[in-house]
């Protein structure tokens, strides 16, 4: 799992890439959410991302809290069919805003 | 393991994290080559990693060192894991419920992984053994052929009744025999000629299907067959677990319907049946019309229960009911192959005289008594549970009672409905003498008693049933017997919800 971070537009844009599970979901809370306590704006892109189980969920819904508690906005884009289904399934695509691509998520 | 399926590989490892990516490895490994799509290798990853975190996370002590085996079995058309631990006992409180639909600010996805699992796997099976500890067991089917592309839907219905009284069809002599693994697409097409896409099994749509499980042993398919070749019509026994085998999926394609080739079928079947050791049959009878009650009552089934709102709305049958108003409510028949000595069972008082009502009606004897102070078998329950999601229904077996049987089947019944299963039917031994202490309280519950079944795998058992949302209209069951008649009024007298 390979996590980069850039700001664009002031926005946190995070790119996350390969398996997001039980193995690999803690390096990414770590990343994301000290960003997630201090950002108002923040897109993932997941076009890179193959595989989520319920750990990595769980990482975006304390990322979704963290921001939503400050006002603030978390985008997520470029989901895969696979990961959209996941998302589905957990009821997260009702909670989450997910839009089709990159600049549509900077750009909102 | 019969011929068709093959052990294809146990692991067992310790009750830590680090090899589970292995674990996760061998999986996709197995399930590509099993034939599985990248997306279905995927899935089964995901369930698999969820089911082994259940297990590291409540089946053992802190600081535990333990192991448990992940056990991989393929048939012709899916692949089985089995996980089996004997950690923890099963303690319905500590499992959480998840719910999609909580509050995202109170949602804290307990519950996840098991609702993932659900998703993403096609069957799923969970079973409390006891002593022997705990087996979950998932199930996925690999891409398999429906009959839809090669098959030519006609452009007008046809609208079919049975043959009134003095129409006989030209007879044709039909080859009654088993069926040849080459004729499954025929018989798919047989049920699709009769049900439309509605029947409620769909692996019955899947060729592929109908030629494993005949291989298998879970289905004894026979067909009729004219003497130009042509598939005239299809008749089964069908293989449970812990039910007696049931005589179905009759289907005669509407061109042939009055040539009586069903009778035949249903005859063969049974000699099949003697000749395989079975006891007795049972038989699900709609009653959306009258027609498979009439028939089933000629081969000799009697009735010894209702299964309510059994099947989804969407069964349908072509030409004879085509819309049915509420989910399908079936005749549970039974005959037996050989007459059991007369026995002792363990019936609910308040419900003893409708028990042995049935018992006569279905040719046996029992005597019902009760125990002044029954015990239960274990501390803890033996509970199977079977969610068929297609159907909206979940089977509930309690195989031993324990200290905490009323509890886990709470505990159940809380999981089923979170994945919106509408109906559970639920099977308490009638060899238990725990079974009328039981059957109060879960009628407090909200059970309603509906019937009893011989030959189950634990003995005689009572059927009770549980309805989420759904509303029976009592008037809308067609029904023939008297004794089918007498006990669904009954039902309704003990149903709080009925009109």
């Amino acid at each position: 799992m390979n996590v980069s971070i850039t700001d664009v537009n002031s926005a946190t844009l995070v790119i996350v890439e390969g398996r997001l599970d039980t193995m690999t979901a803690g390096s990414f809370e770590t990343q994301v959410m000290p960003l997630a306590s201090v950002t108002t704006r923040m897109v993932i892109d997941m076009s890179g991302l193959e595989y989520i189980s319920s750990t990595g969920l769980r990482v975006f819904l304390l990322a979704q809290k963290a921001i939503g508690q400050k006002g603030g906005s978390l985008v997520l884009c470029n989901l895969r069919p696979a990961i959209r289904e996941i998302f589905d399934i957990a009821g997260f695509s009702k909670i989450f805003s997910i839009v089709e691509d990159r600049e549509s998520a900077l750009a909102s | 393991m019969n011929a068709s399926t093959k052990d294809l590989g146990t692991i067992r490892i310790p009750n830590t994290m680090e090899l589970l990516p292995a674990v996760l490895a061998f999986a996709e490994k197995v399930s590509a080559i099993a034939g599985f799509s990248s997306q279905d290798q995927q899935k089964i990853m995901l369930a698999l990693e969820e089911a082994c975190l259940q297990v590291l996370h409540h089946s053992f002590g802190k600081g535990e060192e333990a192991e448990f085996d992940i056990r991989f079995v393929g048939t012709t058309n899916k692949l089985e894991i089995h996980l089996h631990d004997m950690g923890l006992p099963y303690n319905p409180a500590e499992i959480p419920v998840f719910d999609p639909e909580a509050d995202p600010d109170q949602q804290d996805l307990g519950g996840l992984g098991t609702h993932l699992i659900r998703s993403v796997m096609d069957e799923y099976q969970y079973n409390n053994l006891g002593i022997k500890g705990k087996e979950l067991v998932l199930i996925k089917y690999s891409d398999a052929r429906e009959i839809s592309p090669e098959y030519t839907v006609p452009n007008e219905p046809e609208v079919v009744v049975p043959p009134k009284g003095g129409e006989t069809p030209e007879p044709i002599d039909f080859d009654i025999r088993q069926m040849h693994s080459d004729e499954a697409v025929e018989v798919c097409r047989c049920v699709y000629d009769c049900y439309g896409y509605s029947y409620a099994n769909e692996n019955i749509y899947f060729p592929e299907r109908v030629s494993a499980m005949n291989q298998e042993g879970r289905l004894f398919s026979a067909v009729a067959v004219t003497p130009q070749g042509e598939m005239g019509g299809h008749f089964a026994l069908i293989y449970y677990d812990n039910l007696p085998a049931e005589i179905g999926i009759a289907v005669t394609k509407k061109k042939f319907r009055g040539q009586g080739f069903a009778r035949q079928l249903g005859e063969f079947l049974e000699s099949e049946a003697v000749n395989q050791g079975l006891r007795g049959l049972q038989v699900k009878e709609v009653t959306a019309h009258p027609y498979t009650q009439k028939f089933c009552i000629k081969l000799g089934y009697n009735d010894c229960g209702l299964l309510l709102a059994h099947s989804p709305k969407s069964l349908s049958f072509k030409g004879i009911a085509d819309t049915l108003k509420q989910r399908n409510s079936d005749v549970l028949g039974f005959k037996y192959l050989k007459r059991p000595a007369s026995r002792k069972i363990y019936a609910p008082l308040h419900h003893r005289s409708m028990i042995q009502h049935l018992y006569s009606n279905i040719g046996d004897t029992v005597e019902c008594t009760l125990e002044t102070n029954p015990q239960p078998s274990g501390e803890q329950c033996v509970v199977q549970v079977k969610v068929h999601h297609l159907r909206s229904l979940a089977e509930m077996f309690v195989m031993e009672s324990g200290t905490d049987t009323i509890p886990a089947l709470k505990h159940e019944m809380r999981k089923v409905f979170v994945d919106e299963i509408q109906v559970i039917e639920l099977y308490l031994s009638l060899c238990d003498p725990m079974t009328p202490q039981y059957v109060p309280q879960l009628e407090q519950l909200g059970f309603i008693f509906t019937g009893i079944l011989p030959e189950t795998a634990q003995g005689d058992s009572l059927i009770m049933q549980y309805f989420n949302g759904v509303h029976i209209d009592y008037d809308q069951i067609v029904l023939v017997t008297d004794v089918a008649k007498q006990l669904l009024e009954y039902i309704r007298k003990n149903d709080l919800h009925a009109g």
